[in-house]
């Protein structure tokens, strides 16, 4: 007789759908339309504002939302209290990652439910800089699907690259500027969100023989967040994250202050 | 997670990589969950459409405080139990089944696991609809039973009770037949 662990067990792993790929990407377009049709003309946050709720507020208490604005377009200084006395070294992080041309890095996941996706099956190369992110997804060593997007072009692709179709939607100018101007790195969010919920020191240690300075921070939730700069470059190398339930992300591999357009980030896309 | 945070975060600043993301991150758990409420692909897909066209127009006003997981399966399931009110209960069609997860697997494992697969998936269909919700939520999506007390308007222990006999019951409609 089945156990009642392992029917859970088959549950958890072995029951999972996916929606077809062309079917899949056609709702992905017809979700950024949405989206697109939905924005509005009034800027979602207002700075002023949220310098009120920072003068009102101790940090932890603060909604994530308003530190990394905050942190982003107010000044770091203030903020950057991680418990060591290495608080320039963040600052300089900080300034770094914003004066960046463009970062390349691999990020991948345990937590993906279908484990094709899971490392070390999958993982994505992630390209980023002020005007594109590319998302290249990878199974098995073999890119399967692209998204793309282009704030210069006002384009946004998805690409499946076996069998070959993609999709494209244009960006209207507001929302690509707009999207310009406020922020563009994953690895700077993320530098933002972990300066922004509890966080403390993690000390020093050696990553792939470069000697980083790492900070832990931890969600509301109770997942956790650690990230760890390199004390020369004063650039993100690891970024670790683990949720309550276990699953973990990762991002390395980082490559700073690429030009992308040098190292091929334009998409190709099929003729038919 | 704080992923989650920080695509909210973007998300509220109309992202479209965000949205991708999110996208990308949750589409099959939906769509799995989907299913297995309502075992039938047509209508699985129509629902996990709604909810993240739904989500997308949404995404620049998002509130939620929780994980996106739990937010876009509370929309699955509000939209599951509006389509059930408009049909009758579906039958399993087991010649929709997606082709399972497993293509790493050789020709004559796949083939095993595709029947499993489908004898669970089966397995799952037959369950009373409130013990079904529960084992999908806990099980595909990691929902606390507390949250799914308040997702079915009814106390812990009752939802205890449910999960106990789903379980119960999925053990004895296998049989042993579809060891992982």
């Amino acid at each position: 007789m089945k156990s009642k662990k392992a029917i859970e067990k088959a549950i958890r792993t072995k029951l999972n759908h996916t929606m077809g790929s062309p079917l899949r990407d056609q709702l992905l377009a017809r979700a950024l339309r949405e989206q697109e049709q939905s924005q509005e003309t009034e800027p979602a946050f207002n700075r002023p504002a949220i310098r009120r709720m920072i003068m009102k507020n101790s940090i932890v208490k603060l909604g994530i939302a308003a530190v990394v604005v905050a942190v982003v377009g107010l000044g770091i200084a203030e903020f950057l209290d991680t418990g060591s006395t290495s608080g320039a070294l963040w600052a300089r992080v900080a300034k770094n990652v914003e004066a960046s041309r463009g970062v390349i890095f691999r990020a991948r996941d345990t937590g993906s439910r279908d484990p094709n996706d899971a490392w070390p099956n999958g993982y994505e190369i992630r390209w980023r800089s002020p005007a594109i992110s590319r998302t290249d997804k990878y199974r098995g060593g073999q890119m399967y699907r692209t998204y793309y997007f282009n704030y210069d072009a006002k384009t946004a692709i998805a690409l499946n690259h076996n069998p070959k179709h993609c999709y494209k939607e244009a960006l209207s100018d507001e929302r690509a500027q707009r999207l310009r101007a406020e922020g563009w790195t994953d690895p700077q969010g993320l530098i933002d969100l972990a300066l922004s919920v509890e966080h403390h020191a993690l000390g020093q240690k050696t990553i792939d023989g470069v000697l980083c300075e790492g900070i832990q921070a931890t969600g509301p939730d109770g997942s956790t967040g650690r990230l760890w700069v390199g004390v020369e470059t004063g650039y993100p190398v690891l970024v670790e994250m683990e949720g309550p339930d276990g699953r973990t992300g990762t991002m390395d591999q980082f490559r700073w202050n690429v030009d992308l357009s040098a190292e091929g980030v334009e998409l190709e896309i099929p003729a038919d | 997670m704080l992923e989650d945070e920080w695509l909210k975060w973007k998300l509220r600043r109309g992202s479209p990589e965000a949205l991708a993301r999110v996208y990308e991150k949750y589409i099959d758990a939906m769509m799995t969950l989907a299913m297995g409420l309502l075992g039938n692909r047509a209508a699985a897909e129509d629902v996990v459409q709604d909810v993240f066209l739904s989500f997308a127009r949404s995404a620049r006003n998002l509130r939620s405080q929780g994980s996106l997981r739990s937010y876009l399966a509370t929309g699955v399931l509000n939209r599951v139990r509006d389509h059930r009110r408009q049909l009758c209960r579906q039958t399993v069609d087991l010649g929709s089944v997606d082709e399972p997860v497993c293509r790493s697997a050789g020709p004559d494992q796949a083939a095993i696991l595709v029947e499993q697969i489908a004898r669970l998936d089966q397995a799952v269909a037959e369950l009373p609809q409130e013990q079904r919700e529960v084992v999908l939520l806990r099980l595909k999506m990691d929902l606390k039973f507390r949250d799914i007390a308040r997702l079915q308007q009814t106390s812990v222990n009752t939802v205890l009770g449910r999960y106990r006999y789903g379980l119960d019951r999925l053990r004895s409609l296998l049989n042993g037949e579809a060891e992982p």
